[in-house]
């Protein structure tokens, strides 16, 4: 391993993607759970950013590396060319603007089509500190990801509202499927040479390991 | 920060979605903020800034026009793969080794002219470069006429004093036009020999560090802060010289340009 990452020491490296319309709060979500910080008046993402945790999971360092990508529609060409070798997905919605939650569908058919069928997908609807103006109702969006076999959660990424919880459960889901399997050297699913290479396994697992967490609302 | 004011803050909303219905086939895209909200620091009037905003646009909406499943800016993402090739041919094998053949990772930069990677002097004091560089005396005269007058005057040929008023990177590409069959290069942007600069400035380190896509973002993400304009521009000049001369030497091979020249 190269001198540069000697200081850089983990079982696993995850690869992550935040998906979801424009302005739902992607960005501050990543932001809020690897530096802690939030920003009201960030600006919008132009292509792909991405940013790096290691936290961790059950007896091992996970470490997490999170792409947060331009949510606006136009640039999807650009965006999903960076789904690839992604094992866990956060599909995010503001549950203060119901057509954000409308396009989650056409997220998910998008991040399928582009991805390992064993991706751990976790539906997020942000923003949940504007309780006045709430659009989706909770029960609503569980539904929905029971249906389509997602986790799901609510989260704040201004009050810092299960964002942690978020990220840690959809890592932890994820080393839970590559632990039960066998560690095969051979195949990367990360399509990353570097740290342990794991294989997310068969399909089965995870609807074996699939449960819908929620936060109360 | 000017934006905090709600006022401020207003105009670029205003601006921006007057353009949108200004510029159908374009309209809104993500990025256009980065590009516009300097013509509102620097001009008071609002009408004064859509302008200086449409006008600048007129250079970069092809960027941010979609069509079908593509983005515009895809056609100078594949111009920088083709000089880097020219140029740096080393680094544009690894890059495409590594699966980056389609330089997505440049996007940002040719999207907002390097806005999110310098600070905001430096990214005026780089635009004012940039198109002193590509200044052209018959610029008005295009932008008011036009795509008819744009097509007519690359026939008409140039006089040695007009071509002394040329910014010297438009003038090398002027030079370059005569001396091959006219039309057949369309010049390229000079946005797209930067980004080629800012990548041969850190090529030693994409060479020996990148073991993925996500090293060559970050390698370049860290640029943030410490790019240094002038520099960028003047490398971007040498790279741009390389990159016609080794065209001007492929382009003898193609039998009719002999032909034409005995």
């Amino acid at each position: 391993m190269a001198a540069y990452r000697a200081d850089d020491d983990y079982d696993y490296l995850f690869k992550l993607v935040l998906i979801g319309d424009s302005g739902v709060g992607k960005s501050n979500l990543l932001s809020r759970f690897a530096k802690n910080e939030f920003n009201l008046e960030s600006k919008s993402t132009i292509g792909v950013e991405f940013a790096t945790r290691s936290i961790r999971v059950d007896d091992k360092i996970v470490k997490a590396q999170i792409w947060d990508t331009a949510g606006q529609e136009r640039y999807r060409a650009i965006t999903s060319a960076y789904y690839r070798g992604a094992v866990g997905a956060l599909l995010v919605y503001d549950t203060s603007r119901h057509v954000t939650f409308e396009n989650v569908e056409r997220w998910l058919k998008e991040l399928r089509a582009h991805t390992d069928s064993n991706i751990v997908i976790m539906l997020v609807g942000n923003k949940a500190d504007l309780r006045h103006l709430r659009a989706v109702p909770t029960e609503e969006a569980k539904a929905f990801a029971e249906k389509e076999n997602t986790y799901f959660m609510e989260t704040s990424a201004l009050e810092a509202l299960n964002v942690e919880t978020a990220f840690t459960e959809v890592l932890t889901q994820i080393h839970h499927v590559v632990s039960r399997k066998a560690l095969d050297a051979g195949d990367d699913p990360l399509g990353l040479p570097k740290g342990q290479t794991i294989n997310v396994g068969s399909k089965d697992d995870v609807s074996a390991v699939k449960k819908v967490g929620c936060c109360s609302a | 920060m000017f934006y905090e004011k709600q006022e401020n803050l207003a105009k670029l909303w205003d601006i921006l979605a007057v353009y949108a219905w200004f510029d159908k086939d374009v309209g809104y895209g993500q990025g256009m903020s980065d590009l516009c909200s300097p013509m509102i620091m620097l001009l008071e009037d609002e009408a004064d800034a859509f302008w200086c905003f449409e006008r600048l646009m007129r250079r970069l909406r092809g960027n941010f026009r979609c069509t079908g499943n593509s983005v515009g800016v895809e056609t100078q993402l594949d111009s920088l793969a083709n000089v880097t090739q020219v140029v740096d041919p080393k680094l544009h094998s690894h890059l495409e080794h590594l699966g980056g053949g389609g330089y997505l990772f440049a996007f940002r930069m040719l999207m907002v002219l390097f806005r999110r990677e310098l600070s905001f002097g430096d990214s005026l004091y780089l635009w004012e470069m940039m198109w002193a560089l590509e200044y052209n005396p018959e610029l008005f005269s295009l932008y008011e006429g036009g795509d008819e007058t744009n097509s007519k005057s690359d026939t008409v040929r140039l006089k040695r004093k007009a071509i002394r008023q040329y910014g010297k990177y438009e003038r090398a590409n002027r030079k370059n036009q005569a001396r091959v069959k006219p039309g057949s290069v369309s010049p390229l942007p000079i946005s797209v020999f930067l980004v080629a600069s800012v990548l041969k400035d850190r090529s030693d380190k994409l060479l020996t560090e990148a073991r993925g896509l996500d090293d060559v973002v970050k390698i370049l993400n860290d640029i943030s802060g410490n790019m240094d304009a002038k520099k960028t521009c003047t490398e971007a000049m040498k790279i741009h010289k390389k990159y016609l001369k080794r065209q001007k030497r492929h382009s003898f091979h193609i039998p009719w340009l002999v032909s034409n020249a005995s």
